[in-house]
């Protein structure tokens, strides 16, 4: 009996095998840039992502399907990381997406579209309504559940 | 065509990632990267729990994550509490463990092991534990300890909410938890409260019963402003003293009340290389204990005439409290690197009063077990790390310690030394080797139980050497750790003596300890492990062998957990046999919204979990009581 259990256990994990593909655990930066490109392509079409703050080794893993801008101008996607000092007040940014990490800084300034930062003990998404409507953005169903 | 379109669907579900899942293994990269983070491979020998193991276990106290430590067992002591043993050691109070909350530690001052209170500490506010193997941790603080295990509190960025966790439990247990912490615009702020009331079932005995109840209560907040941190917390433990000293196994009566405050302010400097602390510790100890058979008090009674020495009454109220300053910095050159420490230490041990009533029912008040009354520890530490190359660390530590007593006891000088070999041959094997030779002083508790004779124990010297080989990847990896330790006077209870002794003889011990885990998927994984012990005097007073099976799947909303933990047979003492032990649990996780959750979890669920063995001391003679009894636990878990 208690052989069978021993047995049950160690073979309990091989049932579930095949639920997910196997995978080595994800870089934090890479997953970073993903949940960025995925917001940026869900409402831009090909977007042009000028991020703020970033290190070299963060804009090494946004996808070749966007394009990364060094002048914020010409940019129609913001990204701000926390503790960056540029000030987004020098570019013209009106009619553009803007996106931080900072809860801060989305809780702060009205012209700020969205934020990925941890609540409710896990990393999350917000998305202003607001600034959704002003800029004209439909939401996605899937993403109402990230509306603020 | 049809080829055409299942390969579109299949690369849209290689490539278009759903943002949720995304999330999801930003939640589990962050939970791994947060304990590799603090994980110092030159400290020894190390068992990490990350957050996602912590939550795959529906692990809601400690000592739910170290029953399942290799090389240990988690018995109840005589005192009713879950002590930590090494293999094969008596199941007593273990001293010179030590349990650190991030960098402050909070064991005891009177018997230098955490357990009494912090067994039971709750774990919603805790990231990640790593347990550190034997006395090769020179750099964690500045005592040596046979076990050293590290919680390290939740970044409040990572919480940025509250969570709330109810609990309730076989036996009419129940658990309130609320942790809330917050990252403020410049600063952070984390807070902890929790309210337990743990009920076990009453073991009955020929002459009565022995119960182990208790109350428990924790708080503990962190606030962090640049680099300054500043911490504390308290513990509060109300709990029957189960069979405690009593002569004949069963206590007519008793209660203990214990507490804890802690603080700690932090300056970390030289980018979080380098850190300058004060802390400050109290407890206070209340107990009372009633039996008309008598209380073996051993130290103030005379064994040639017990009705007049011989207490049936021990009411006791102590004060301990221990200050901690500290500096700490690490020098970083081209192949070598060095650290640097010097702490002081303070701690004074005040009996308020020691009531005792007799056997003949004469009194007695402010009885006193020995002189120990204070204790002021100097230590000066270095570790020199020469990298050889990229893969390959030579490590030598030296660290010189000073204990100073009041003026009865000797002071102890000890120069602890360690050298180290960590090398990576290739990516997937790995391995480290340490020889030690350190020290474990004698902890204030085993001052005022050893024999009348010698109350100045001197501390136990120790020869250790220890081997870890690993070898696999991230989805595998198999690891064995062989360890040989050699001790001169071994500081052990003597029976014949009445009273803790620095035995003569020489003990040596050998064990190892075999793994394998399997990563199936990052959320999908099994973990076995084997150890056994074996030492010289070939006497065992718990389980020298045993064994574990964790096994972690999550399946859409639901995780499930099995954990067996095997103790196999042996014979305590020489005298009495142990059967083979197999507790089995099995935890279940749904969510039932992203913010809510349920957990189930059915402890032992055999009924057959080791049996650990006291003595009746009116004729010496050894009986067992199974260590626990199978037990359901229902908890929600709210984050918000």
């Amino acid at each position: 009996m208690k052989i069978f259990i021993i047995l049950l256990i160690s073979l309990f994990p091989l049932f579930s095998k095949n639920i997910y593909f196997v995978q080595s655990s994800s870089n934090i930066q890479e997953l970073e840039a993903k949940i960025v490109s995925q917001i940026a392509t869900t409402f831009i079409d090909k977007p042009k992502i000028f991020i703020s703050g970033a290190e070299e080794k963060l804009i090494f893993y946004f996808s070749k399907n966007l394009t990364i801008e060094k002048n914020c101008n010409n940019a129609d996607f913001i990204y701000i990381k926390k503790g960056s000092n540029v000030d987004i007040n020098n570019c013209i940014h009106k009619n553009k997406i803007i996106f931080t990490d900072d809860k801060h800084t989305f809780k702060n300034n009205k012209n700020i579209f969205g934020a990925f930062y941890w609540f409710k003990s896990r990393p999350n998404v917000k998305i202003s309504s607001k600034k959704a409507k002003s800029l004209g953005l439909k939401i996605p169903e899937d993403y109402l559940k990230f509306l603020d | 065509m049809k080829f055409f379109l299942v390969f579109l669907i299949f690369t849209k579900i290689l490539f278009s990632q759903d943002l949720q899942l995304l999330l999801d293994k930003y939640k589990l990269a962050t939970s791994n990267l947060i304990s590799e983070k603090t994980k110092k491979e030159s400290l020894g020998h190390i068992v990490t729990y990350t957050q996602q193991d912590l939550e795959m276990m529906n692990a809601t106290v400690l000592k739910d994550v170290l029953k399942t430590l290799p090389k240990i067992s988690m018995q109840t002591n005589f005192y009713g509490v879950s002590n930590l043993t090494y293999a094969g050691n008596p199941n007593s109070t273990s001293t010179s463990m030590r349990v650190y909350i991030d960098d402050q530690e909070v064991s005891s001052v009177q018997t230098l092991s955490p357990w009494l209170m912090f067994a039971d500490y709750p774990l919603e506010h805790i990231s990640h534990i790593e347990a550190y193997y034997g006395e090769s941790t020179l750099l964690l603080g500045n005592e040596p300890a046979k076990l050293t295990v590290k919680l390290y509190t939740k970044k409040p960025y990572t919480i940025n909410g509250s969570i709330l966790k109810n609990s309730i439990s076989s036996f009419g247990s129940y658990s309130s938890s609320i942790v809330v912490a917050n990252e403020l615009e410049e600063s952070s702020l984390l807070l902890m409260l929790n309210s337990s009331k743990i009920d076990k079932p009453t073991f009955k005995l020929n002459n009565g019963a022995v119960e182990n109840n208790s109350k428990n209560e924790y708080g503990y907040f962190a606030y962090r402003k640049d680099d300054y941190k500043l911490s504390g917390g308290f513990a509060q433990l109300k709990k029957d003293n189960f069979i405690s000293l009593s002569t004949d196994s069963v206590l007519d009566s008793s209660q203990s009340s214990n507490k804890e405050y802690f603080l700690e302010l932090a300056k970390s400097f030289n980018d979080s290389n380098g850190k300058i602390y004060l802390s400050f510790n109290q407890s206070t100890k209340k107990s009372f204990d009633k039996n008309e058979e008598g209380i073996l008090l051993a130290p103030i009674i005379d064994f040639t005439s017990l009705n007049t020495t011989m207490p049936k009454e021990v009411n006791e109220n102590l004060t301990l409290k221990k200050y901690d300053l500290g500096i700490s910095n690490i020098f970083e050159f081209n192949d070598y690197s060095l650290f640097l420490a010097g702490a002081v230490k303070h701690k004074s041990y005040k009996t308020n009063s020691r009531d005792v009533v007799y056997l003949d029912n004469s009194t007695q008040n402010n009885v006193s077990l020995s002189n120990i009354k204070q204790e002021t520890i100097y230590t000066l530490s270095s570790e020199h790390s020469y990298y050889l190359n990229d893969s390959n660390i030579l490590i030598g530590n030296l660290k010189y310690d000073k204990y100073i007593k009041n003026n009865e006891f000797k002071d102890i000088n000890f120069l602890t030394s360690r050298i180290g070999y960590i090398s990576s041959i290739n990516e997937k094997l790995n391995l480290k080797f340490f020889a030690t030779k350190t020290f474990t002083p004698p902890s204030m508790m085993e001052i005022d139980y050893a024999t009348k004779e010698d109350k100045d124990l001197k501390n136990e010297d120790k020869d250790i050497l220890t081997f870890e080989v690993n070898y696999g990847d991230e989805e595998e990896k198999i690891s064995l750790f062989l360890n040989y330790l050699n001790i001169k006077d071994m500081i052990i209870l003597d029976t014949n003596k009445a009273g803790y002794i620095n035995y003569n003889g020489n003990f040596d011990a050998k064990g190892f300890s075999l793994s394998y885990k399997k990563y199936f998927t990052p959320n999908n994984k099994i973990d076995l492990n084997y150890y056994s012990y074996i030492n010289s005097i070939n006497n065992y007073r718990s389980p020298r062998s045993g064994g574990t099976i964790r096994a972690y799947q999550i399946f859409h909303d639901f995780n499930f957990y099995e954990e067996l933990i095997y103790k196999q047979k042996y014979k305590y003492d020489k005298q009495l046999k142990v059967k083979d032990s197999f507790n089995l649990s099995l935890g279940l996780n749904y969510k039932i919204t992203r913010d809510l959750e349920l957990n189930l979890k059915a402890n032992n669920i055999l009924d057959d979990d080791m049996d650990v063995v006291y003595t009746n001391f009116t004729d010496m003679s050894l009986f067992k009581l199974s260590n626990s009894t199978r037990s359901y636990t229902a908890s929600i878990k709210w984050t918000f």
